[in-house]
């Protein structure tokens, strides 16, 4: 029997009914908790999300990595902070403002570095991103430099503002659980197979038609939104930013919570997202440790189980399954 | 519709890559449902001729018509949507996909789907997607690989996967396919079974460009066959000519 | 102090900075040309030179030539480690996987330096001294010499090797083409395990120079390697000659448009450097097209 791709050996073909428990999970749990800070790691874990979602179509479906995407996600942050507090717009045009004019400035970015091979778009995005960063400490004047943008108003619609934890759980769940649906829609498309496509054989996919500089740059372009829409959701769910949350390690950060949940999978972008941002968590008990064990982790996970964390332990139980069974076999046997 | 009896047409072709001559004037024609065979010793600049038609390299000097329209200084891309698909010497199967995606992949340019209507998967991008995944299981019947549907594609033998390759460019419903070294790698009996597919596409109504160094396939299906040595022609006719021809002869045994 | 006097001082201490970032490139090329990998890794090469000097020479008082030699022996042999375990031990060979294991060792590294050494700037005295030395009404400490002379010797040296020694050309060779000199039954491990720990030592040398004339911690690595691999691709990504031009062009460049434009981004300057030359000739100064679309 052959092999199957990773992702569908782990969850079965059964996508819809994940997505339905995931819903009704959001739904529920603010439901049945209490307690604030579980919902504070829920609440970074939904930002994260959204932002690793659209990062995994750039890099697990695309085959482009990127170490910039930071800089989206706080332009995001900043472009709806500016627009909302110096500028009186209301939130939600604000943010879409924010995601077209991050769009723009990706599409211009992107479209020359996507044209280079590989590790040169992981220096442009790395430099675009360290550039960004400057310029969010140095023009204080707009963005308040670095010790941040203070009072921000929280999100609203109307008379509907979100204005605590359990509010912004719904509007940022929400806004994680439409990208997921939307991620999968785009993966199992005539466009996710031409991306998935370009990643096994650029040369090929061109072959049969598709303009591979073309959809780079649109998956590049659409990820950038995915963080700057999380940007905005993070800018007022926190009423305060400072350029430090939106620097390279940041990116790295993200990129890492791809892999290690699996490139080529949207599931995996979660589990990935859910499983770092947790740890995190854990390991900031212990601040000093919070590099080194990242760190470890990503190493590990990048040397052992390349295709990620779930698929990785999955292929070693089946293998260890397989030998259980031949030996069993050869035992019978003689 | 056009209905010349030339449906490539290669003049003056030149590829300079530095100071390597790899390609150098060289002129031929392919006829419309025919065979054409490209032969030659290793380096003689056949995969290079490939290339430059699909649009891979630019030309140094020359040009090409494709149903006596420009094709050269089209992109690879472009070129694929005017209906020419090729396959690859070196086996450019998409490893990361099924067997069915693969040929899926090859229906790209039958369909239109793009970003915003598959993110919101619109009704149409649902009616597109059934009617590709029908088509391409029918394809995959014709070359005999639609047990092995949902099989990731590097998990099949060396040579399915050829016929893979072969099957995906087919998709696309081409005018012309380039087959290079479709044999490559092949036993006696899978050659055989190669040599009865490519004959296959013809009926259905192609014209192939077929580059090979198995004589006995290229001699045995090409209707026409154009020699290339150190990248200039050095023949060109039907395989009995070429067969006989002394320039040939002494291109693949040397100088006396 | 005069606009010439300024700009003569600026373009000094450009070219000291320029050859620190020459140093860090020569290393990213050694090991980009042996196998294709960015190697992150580099910036921790520099910052383990530094930390190390300081130990060895401030903190021990071991005398600083021996100091010097023993944290260069030390993070060569890291280097050497890296490529001997988790490179080499790595189940996928894929060249981004690869770059992402040393973004990943280059976190843990820079996370057992903060644990080990603390946050803190780790002061190190300049090699022989102060006293400020004037020329054409610029000032130039000792410091600066050392680095001008150590980094000639630096090139020198590689330049003797690469061109004069059997090993050095065996890795010429595998940078060339790797199942051809494996052919010609070159070791390539070896090889590659030559690069990693000679791009070890270059980076520690180039830490350990710049030391006592910038700051010293756990992460002053990250900067200088970032910009000494936006040099490198300034010179053209691959070339040795071009990732010293590029090294000292880039360290002038961000000098002067510091001292003359602004110095709040003086850390931008390098990297929309970078930014230019990938957008506008990816081959960088002196490359031959090596950085274009396959």
């Amino acid at each position: 029997m052959g092999r199957r791709s990773g992702c569908s050996m782990v969850l079965g073909e059964r996508k819809n009914l994940f997505l339905i428990i995931l819903a009704l999970l959001i739904i529920l749990i603010p439901v049945f908790l209490k307690n604030k800070y579980y919902f504070t790691v829920m609440n970074v874990i939904g930002l994260n999300t959204i932002v690793v979602v659209g990062l995994s179509l750039l890099i697990g479906f695309g085959g482009q990595i990127s170490l910039g995407h930071a800089a989206f996600y706080g332009m995001g942050a900043y472009l709806s902070a500016i627009l909302t507090t110096t500028y009186h717009f209301p939130p939600w045009p604000s943010m879409v403002i924010a995601m077209l004019a991050t769009g723009v400035v990706a599409y211009l970015v992107g479209y020359p570095s996507l044209k280079l091979r590989g590790h040169y778009l992981v220096m442009a995005t790395l430099g675009f991103n360290i550039i960004v960063n400057i310029f969010m400490v140095e023009l204080d004047s707009i963005t308040g430099g670095p010790s941040g943008f203070p009072g921000i108003a929280p999100f609203s619609i109307g008379k509907l503002t979100f204005d605590n934890d359990y509010k912004n759980f719904y509007l940022i769940w929400a806004f994680a659980f439409l990208s997921i649906v939307v991620s999968l829609n785009l993966v199992n498309s005539r466009v996710g197979r031409a991306l998935k496509a370009i990643h096994g054989s650029e040369v090929a996919a061109n072959a049969l038609g598709i303009n591979t500089d073309q959809y780079k740059t649109k998956v590049f372009v659409l990820s950038a939104m995915f963080a700057s829409l999380s940007g905005s959701l993070y800018a007022h769910y926190l009423t305060f930013i400072s350029p430090r949350s939106f620097d390279f390690y940041y990116s790295i950060q993200v990129v890492t919570m791809v892999i290690v949940g699996g490139m080529g999978s949207i599931w995996g972008a979660f589990f990935g997202a859910g499983f770092l941002t947790v740890l995190s968590e854990v390991l900031h008990v212990a601040e000093k440790y919070n590099i080194i064990a990242y760190g470890t982790l990503l190493t590990l996970v990048l040397v052992f189980l390349p295709e990620g964390f779930l698929v990785g332990l999955y292929r070693l139980y089946q293998k260890r399954k397989m030998k259980a069974l031949i030996e069993g076999e050869e035992r019978l046997i003689s | 519709m056009n209905h010349s009896e030339t449906m490539l047409s290669a003049h003056r072709l030149r590829k300079a890559f530095g100071g390597v001559l790899a390609v150098n004037d060289v002129s031929f024609d392919v006829r419309r449902n025919q065979i054409t065979g490209i032969i030659g010793p290793n380096g003689a600049g056949k995969t290079t001729i490939l290339n430059l038609i699909t649009g891979i390299y630019p030309l140094t000097s020359g040009n090409i018509l494709f149903e006596e329209k420009r094709i050269s200084g089209f992109k690879p891309f472009q070129i694929a949507s005017h209906g020419i698909t090729r396959t690859f010497q070196n086996l450019q199967v998409f490893q990361n996909m099924t067997v069915l995606e693969n040929v899926m992949v090859g229906l790209h340019t039958q369909t239109r789907s793009e970003f915003c209507s598959c993110l919101l998967h619109l009704p149409r991008v649902g009616k597109e997607e059934k009617k590709v995944r029908e088509e391409g299981y029918d394809l995959l019947c014709f070359f005999d690989l639609d047990k092995k549907a949902a099989w990731l594609s590097s998990s099949l033998p060396y040579g399915e996967q050829k016929r893979l390759e072969i099957a995906r460019a087919l998709a696309g419903k081409p005018k012309m396919i380039l087959l290079d070294e479709p044999a490559a790698g092949l036993n006696t009996k899978e050659t055989e079974t190669i040599s009865g597919l490519i004959l296959k596409i013809k009926e259905k109504g192609l014209t192939i460009i077929l580059v090979e160094h198995d004589m006995n396939l290229v001699m045995g299906i090409s209707d026409k066959i154009v020699v290339l040595h150190y990248g200039q022609k050095i023949s060109e006719g039907t395989p009995r000519v070429v067969r006989m021809d002394p320039n040939v002869i002494q291109a693949y045994l040397g100088k006396e | 102090m005069g606009l010439h006097e300024q700009v003569f001082q600026y373009i000094i201490s450009g070219l000291t900075l320029g050859a620190i970032y020459a140093l860090v490139a020569l290393g990213f090329n050694i090991i980009h040309n042996a196998t294709g990998i960015v190697n992150f890794v580099q910036a921790e090469f520099v910052t383990l030179g530094g930390m190390l000097l300081y130990s060895f020479y401030s903190f021990l008082k071991i005398p600083l030539p021996l100091s010097f030699l023993l944290s260069t022996a030390a993070v060569t042999m890291i280097g050497a480690l890296i490529e001997r375990g988790p490179i080499r031990v790595a189940k996928s060979k894929a060249i981004i996987i690869l770059v992402f294991i040393t973004i990943g060792i280059s976190s843990t590294l820079r996370g057992t330096a903060l644990l080990v050494w603390g946050p803190d700037n780790m002061p190190i005295p300049s090699f022989s001294g102060e006293k400020v030395i004037r020329i054409f009404g610029a000032a130039i400490l000792p410091q600066h010499l050392w680095i001008f002379a150590i980094t000639i010797g630096v090139v020198i040296f590689l330049q003797y090797f690469f061109h004069r020694t059997l090993t050095g050309k065996a890795m010429r060779a595998v940078s060339s083409n790797r199942r051809a000199a494996s052919l010609a039954g070159i070791n390539v491990n070896r090889m590659i395990l030559l690069s990693f720990a000679m791009s070890g030592g270059l980076g520690a040398v180039g830490g350990m120079i710049i030391a006592p004339i910038s700051t010293t911690s756990y992460d002053t690595g990250v900067m200088l390697s970032l910009k000494g691999f936006a040099a490198a691709i300034l010179g053209g990504y691959g070339n040795s000659t071009g990732a010293i031009v590029g090294g000292l062009i880039l360290g002038v460049l961000e000098s002067l448009g510091a001292g003359l434009i602004s110095s709040k981004f003086k850390n931008a300057f390098a990297f929309l450097i970078l930014l230019l030359v990938l957008f506008l000739k990816p081959s960088g100064l002196l490359g031959h097209g090596e950085a274009e679309r396959v």
